[in-house]
C-alpha cells in the first residue's frame, strides 16, 4: 500500500469517526438544520464507502437515463449557485429600496452617492499604489526565482522551491500575523510600505509558478542551439530565453496584479492609518451596513473585471490565430 | 575552474534576491509568530521585554475547544461537500463538447478574479432577513418568520462552499483532462456498471487531482476569517476570528501568536504533504491557481 493510499485511508477514518459523533451530537439534540446538513453528509459518506455501495449502484443501472444526466444538471446548477448571488447584487445596485426585500423602482441614486463618497476614491489610490509597485517588484523576484529554478538543480535549489511554494499553501491568515508580529517586533510604523512589502512577498510566488510552468514546457535546445552559435549567455538570455518565457511572465504579472487589488486579509494585518485600500475600505463598509453603495460599488468593480477578462481574452485569441 | 566559478556565481546572483526577500519576509515572520507565543504582552499593544510561559495558558480559554471543534467541523464538511460537487463536475467538464467545455472554464474561472469580499458580500444580501431567500421561504412554510439565516454556522459553511468550491473544481478537472476515458468504455464492456466504472477506474484515476483539492479546500478553510465574520454571528467564530479578534480588539499579540501556532501546528502534516507530492514529480498536487 502507497503512503497516498495509507493517507487516504487514515482521511476516511477519521472522517467516520467523526460525522459518526456528530449524528451522535445531534440526536442528543441541536438545532435542526445543523442536524440535518450533518446527517446527510454521513449518509452521503456511509454511501461512498460502505459495501452498500453495490446495491446502490444496481438501482442506479436500472434507472440509467436519469442518472446519466447527473453531472450535466449538477455543473449547469452549481454555476447558476455560482452566478446567482452576484446577479442579484447588480439588480439590487438599480433598486431605490434600502432592502433587496422590495423592488421600489430603477435608480442611479446610490451610484451617484458614490461617486460623492471621497475615502473610497482615496482608497482606490492606495490600492493602485500598492499593486502597481508590488506588480512591478514581484515580476522582477519571481523571474529571476523561476530561471534560477529551472536551470540549477541542488540542495539549495529545493531549499529555494520550498521558500517558494510553501506561501502559496499556508493560509493568508498566518502571513498576516506573521508579518505584522515581525514589523511590531523590528518597531517598523505600519503604512502603505508595509502593505507594499507584504503584497511583495505573497505575489512573488505566484510569478514564480507561473514563470516556471513556461520555462517547463519550452523546448531547451533553442538555449543550447544560441550558445552552440557562439551567443554570449547575456545575448542568449535576452535575445532567446526572455521572449520564449515573456507569456509566462505577462500571465504571473497579470496574475500579481488581481491578486494585489484584491487582497483583504494579509493586507488588513499589515496596513496602519492612512493606508486604507480599497478591499479594506469595502470590508468596513459592508460592516458599518451601508449595503446600497457596497452594491453599487461592487457592480461597478464586477463590470470591470469582466471587460478586463474579455479583453485579455480577444488579444490572446488574436496572438493564437497569427 | 574559472568557468565552474563563474556558473556557481550565476547561480547565486539568480537565486539571492527572491531567496533572501522570502527569508526576511516569510520564513522570519513565521518564526516569529512562535517566539512571540513566549513573550508576555505590554500594556501599549505591542510585546514586552522577556520570555514566559503564561501566555500559552492563555490557550486553556473555556471558549477555545468548542471554536476549534467548530472550525474542524466546516473545514471538513466543506472539504467533503466541495469534493462530492467537482468531481461529478470535472466528469462532465472533461467530456462534453469544446465549446461547452471553455463556457463551463470560463464560468468557473472568472470567481478567480473577481473580488473576494463581493461574494461573500453577495450573499449577505441573499440572507438577509429582508430577502427574496427569507420571503420565498417563510412563504413556502420551510421555516418560520422568526428564524435568522444569517448570523448561524450552516451560513458559513454554504459561503465557505461557494468560496471554495473554484479551488475544487479546477485541479480535478485538470487530472480528469488527462484521463483516459477508453478505461471506462474497456470496462464496461468487460461487464462492470456505470457506478462501479465511476468509482473504480475514474476516481482511481484521477486520484492526485483530488487530493490536492482536498488540501486546496482543507488548509485555505481552516484558517479563514472573511466569511465567519460577515455572514456568521457570535455562534460561528472560527480560529481566525479569535486570531483577529486578539490581534485588534484585545491587542494582545501573543496570545493572538499562540493560537496562530497552534493552527500552523494543525496545518503542519497537510502542508508537508502537498511538498513532498510536489517533489515526486509526476502526480503532483497543484494548487488550483497554478492550473488557471
Amino acid at each position: 500500500m502507497t503512503h497516498l493510499e495509507k493517507f487516504i485511508r487514515a482521511i476516511h477514518t477519521i472522517l467516520l469517526a467523526f460525522l459518526t459523533y456528530g449524528l451522535v451530537a445531534n440526536l442528543l439534540g441541536k438545532s435542526f438544520p445543523m442536524a440535518t446538513t450533518q446527517t446527510i453528509l454521513f449518509l452521503l459518506l456511509l454511501v461512498l464507502l460502505s459495501p452498500v455501495r453495490s446495491r446502490i449502484a444496481a438501482f442506479i443501472d436500472r434507472h440509467q437515463p436519469v442518472f446519466n444526466k447527473f453531472p450535466g444538471i449538477l455543473t449547469w446548477g452549481i454555476l447558476l449557485f455560482f452566478y446567482l448571488p452576484i446577479i442579484l447584487l447588480v439588480i439590487n445596485s438599480f433598486n431605490a429600496s434600502r432592502t433587496s426585500g422590495s423592488w421600489d423602482g430603477f435608480t442611479f441614486k446610490w451610484y451617484v452617492q458614490l461617486f460623492k463618497h471621497r475615502e473610497i476614491w482615496y482608497a482606490l489610490r492606495s490600492t493602485l499604489i500598492v499593486a502597481v509597485i508590488a506588480t512591478a517588484a514581484s515580476t522582477i523576484l519571481g523571474t529571476l526565482a523561476a530561471i534560477a529554478l529551472h536551470k540549477y538543480k541542488g540542495y539549495i535549489q529545493n531549499a529555494h522551491y520550498c521558500l517558494v511554494y510553501t506561501p502559496l499553501i499556508v493560509p493568508e491568515i498566518l502571513l498576516g500575523i506573521g508579518l505584522l508580529l515581525f514589523f511590531v517586533a523590528l518597531k517598523v510604523e505600519l503604512g502603505l510600505t508595509t502593505v507594499i512589502i507584504a503584497h511583495i512577498t505573497f505575489c512573488l510566488s505566484y510569478v514564480t509558478m507561473a514563470v516556471l510552468s513556461r520555462l517547463q514546457d519550452f523546448d531547451n535546445s533553442i538555449i543550447e542551439a544560441s550558445e552552440d552559435l557562439g551567443a554570449s549567455s547575456w545575448t542568449t538570455t535576452w535575445r532567446v530565453l526572455i521572449p520564449v518565457i515573456f507569456p509566462g511572465i505577462l500571465s504571473g504579472a497579470l496574475l500579481a496584479f488581481t491578486l494585489s487589488l484584491d487582497d483583504f486579509v494579509i493586507s488588513f494585518f499589515v496596513a496602519g492609518p492612512g493606508s486604507t485600500t480599497l478591499p479594506i475600505q469595502i470590508y468596513s463598509m459592508i460592516k458599518r451596513g451601508s449595503m446600497p453603495l457596497i452594491n453599487a460599488l461592487s457592480t461597478l468593480l464586477l463590470a470591470i473585471t469582466f471587460i478586463a477578462i474579455l479583453i485579455y481574452q480577444i488579444v490572446m485569441n488574436r496572438k493564437n490565430k497569427t | 575552474m574559472n568557468s565552474t566559478r563563474k556558473k556557481t556565481l550565476r547561480e547565486v546572483l539568480l537565486t539571492i534576491p527572491s531567496f533572501v526577500w522570502l527569508t526576511v519576509f516569510f520564513l522570519l515572520p513565521t518564526l516569529i509568530i512562535f517566539a512571540i507565543a513566549f513573550k508576555p504582552a505590554s500594556f501599549d499593544g505591542r510585546v514586552a521585554d522577556g520570555w514566559t510561559w503564561r501566555t500559552l495558558l492563555s490557550l486553556r480559554n473555556p471558549n477555545y475547544p468548542q471554536i476549534i471543534w467548530r472550525t474542524v467541523w466546516l473545514s471538513l464538511a466543506t472539504t467533503v461537500i466541495s469534493l462530492a460537487v467537482s468531481i461529478p463536475i470535472a466528469y462532465y467538464i472533461a467530456r462534453c463538447a469544446a465549446w461547452k467545455r471553455n463556457l463551463i472554464l470560463f464560468l468557473t474561472i472568472i470567481p478567480f478574479w473577481t473580488s473576494f469580499l463581493i461574494r461573500i458580500f453577495a450573499w449577505k444580501a441573499v440572507l438577509h432577513p429582508d430577502g427574496f431567500l427569507k420571503h420565498a421561504m417563510v412563504f413556502l412554510h420551510l421555516i418560520d418568520n422568526d428564524t435568522l439565516l444569517l448570523y448561524r454556522p450552516e451560513a458559513v459553511l454554504i459561503v465557505m462552499i461557494y468560496t471554495e468550491l473554484p479551488f475544487a473544481i479546477l485541479p480535478i478537472y485538470a487530472a480528469a483532462e488527462k484521463f483516459d476515458f477508453a478505461l471506462i468504455e474497456a470496462a464496461l464492456d468487460l461487464g462492470a456498471s456505470k457506478l462501479k466504472a465511476f468509482f473504480d477506474v475514474f476516481i482511481p484515476g484521477i486520484k492526485a487531482g483530488v487530493v490536492s483539492a482536498c488540501l486546496m479546500v482543507l488548509i485555505p478553510s481552516f484558517g479563514s476569517y472573511v466569511v465567519p465574520d460577515v455572514v456568521g454571528g457570535l455562534g460561528s467564530e472560527m480560529i481566525g476570528n479569535v486570531i483577529v479578534a486578539r490581534t485588534f480588539t484585545d491587542r494582545n499579540l501573543p496570545a493572538a501568536s499562540a493560537l496562530a501556532s497552534v493552527l500552523i501546528l494543525a496545518l503542519l502534516i497537510p502542508m508537508l504533504y502537498f511538498l513532498k507530492g510536489k517533489k515526486q514529480g509526476q502526480n503532483e498536487p497543484k494548487p488550483a491557481k497554478e492550473v488557471v
